[in-house]
């Protein structure tokens, strides 16, 4: 293990120091995952490259459209106690709560989160429910695009390597919509084998708008469109949560691995999705 | 390349020579000698090598030494003062709060970095503070009640305290973020 911390104070100096050498070099944040990838010997850079002193990444916001704004080195534990996201976005909250242990959460950031990758991370489903968009800079220019075209693969992204990503911007959202995550995990700190994030919009009884999210249970986390229509204008009673569960788990398509078969995952999708909208359904109910 | 930096640990500024590679678990056992930071599992799981940033838990063993920058570093051995235990400490041998000892120094910060933030907490939050430390020994029980105890020792007037304790909000307090709106620990439903 060995490499050089290059430490820029300005996110111009970070994509100028990137483009010297964007194949040999690494961008760390929290560094909470890229260590461990590092001292495992998957990743060898010659260069990391530290945005801990770029101020400017480390901000949550509402833009002048009153979305949200969250720097790429916005950790964790800041998305927790945000007042902000609490009240526009807080789903996403209940999936960082999730995330790993305190220590990750304390120095891990949503940006570096994002980049990795890793299936059956908590928050992805929760920004795809919200159809988060991430910003990326590179020397040549700023590109904005959907989140669900950033995650590309089993620890890919369509992030290119002269590029950083900024930020995290999320529309703002009816305060009509229920919603809930919900995880499924042998031992609370691990990735979710399936991770549910569920997003409801009712008017009297019916449904208006639905959003499924789902992550650990294919190579990228997705957004379960088929499912999501079957519950559009419909009362959301056992027989029509049944009939989405089932599109929902029929749209997985999972791995298996040391932890769970691929067969158990897509099962366990199954049934977290459907608990998870009975949750929202009893939720639509008392409210 | 070598490089010397500057680290605040236990109230002292160091200075020590290290690769940009070195991990902070490095440095403070090798360097400084504080081998309250365990090595463990090495890949962030077990919380055995867990030390406060700024009165934060952090697994040293994912902490880059030359990124720590300014922000004061703790270990369990800044705890004690002028000789005598800090109150926590004292409540984990009054609990058995532990048996062969390898995780007790992470335990015991974990739950001084709780203890500094909050003395009104509950098992539950306890429990959701020591989520990074790992145990095979006590089953968790000995250690929760210790923690718990702590936070009656700390709410306790200090002249009650064993050796007058001292301020346990002191320098090792938990900087706030100033961009945070409020200091909340859990997300509403």
């Amino acid at each position: 293990m060995k490499f050089e911390v290059l430490e820029p104070r300005t996110l111009d100096e970070a994509v100028f120091l990137l483009s010297k050498c964007p194949e040999e070099t690494r961008v760390i944040a929290g560094g909470q995952s890229l260590l461990l990838m590092i001292r495992a010997g998957l990743v060898m850079p010659r260069f990391l490259l530290s945005l801990s002193n770029v101020k400017e990444l480390g901000e949550i916001r509402l833009t002048p459209e009153k979305n949200v704004y969250i720097g790429a080195t916005v950790t964790h534990r800041k998305v927790l106690n945000s007042q902000l996201l609490s009240q526009q976005a807080a789903i996403l909250l209940q999936a960082v709560f999730r995330i790993g242990s305190t220590p990750v959460r304390n120095f891990g950031t949503l940006g570096g989160n994002l980049c990795h990758n890793e299936m059956g991370s908590d928050p992805p489903p929760a920004l795809l429910a919200l159809n988060a968009s991430v910003e990326c800079v590179s020397a040549k220019g700023k590109r904005k695009l959907p989140l669900r075209d950033f995650l590309t693969d089993y620890f890919e992204t369509s992030l290119k390597p002269d590029e950083i990503l900024t930020g995290i911007e999320i529309p703002s959202i009816s305060s009509s919509f229920k919603r809930v995550y919900l995880k499924h995990t042998f031992r609370s700190g691990d990735l979710a084998l399936v991770g549910v994030a569920a997003m409801v919009s009712m008017r009297a009884e019916t449904c208006e708008e639905m959003r499924l999210a789902l992550g650990g249970v294919g190579p990228v986390p997705f957004r379960a469109i088929a499912a999501e229509r079957l519950g559009r204008q419909r009362k959301l009673d056992n027989s029509a949560i049944e009939e989405i569960a089932a599109a929902a788990a029929d749209a997985s398509d999972p791995m298996g691995d040391a932890h769970a078969s691929a067969d158990y995952r897509r099962k366990m999708a199954r049934v977290f999705v459907r608990r998870a909208l009975q949750e929202l359904a009893r939720a639509s109910e008392q409210a | 390349m070598k490089r010397i930096i500057r680290l605040q640990v236990n109230g002292d500024e160091v200075e020590v020579a290290v690769e940009p590679s070195t991990l902070l678990l490095d440095v403070l056992r090798d360097s400084l000698g504080l081998t309250g930071a365990r090595r463990g599992c090495e890949t962030s799981y077990c919380g055995a090598c867990t030390v406060l940033i700024d009165g934060r838990v952090a697994h040293s063993c994912a902490i880059l030494a030359v990124l720590v920058g300014k922000r004061k570093i703790t270990t369990v051995e800044g705890l004690a003062q002028d000789g005598k235990l800090d109150p926590l400490q004292e409540s984990f041998i009054e609990h058995n709060g532990f048996q062969c000892g390898y995780c007790t120094p992470g335990m015991i910060l974990a739950g001084k970095a709780l203890l500094m933030k909050n003395l009104d907490v509950t098992e539950a939050d306890v429990r959701r503070a020591i989520d990074g430390n790992l145990c095979r020994c006590t089953g968790y029980q000995k250690i929760v009640a210790a923690i718990m105890d702590g936070a009656r020792k700390y709410a306790a007037p200090l002249s009650s305290l064993p050796g007058d304790g001292g301020d346990v909000r002191g320098d090792i307090r938990e900087t706030e973020d100033t961009m945070d709106v409020a200091n909340k620990d859990k997300p509403v439903a």
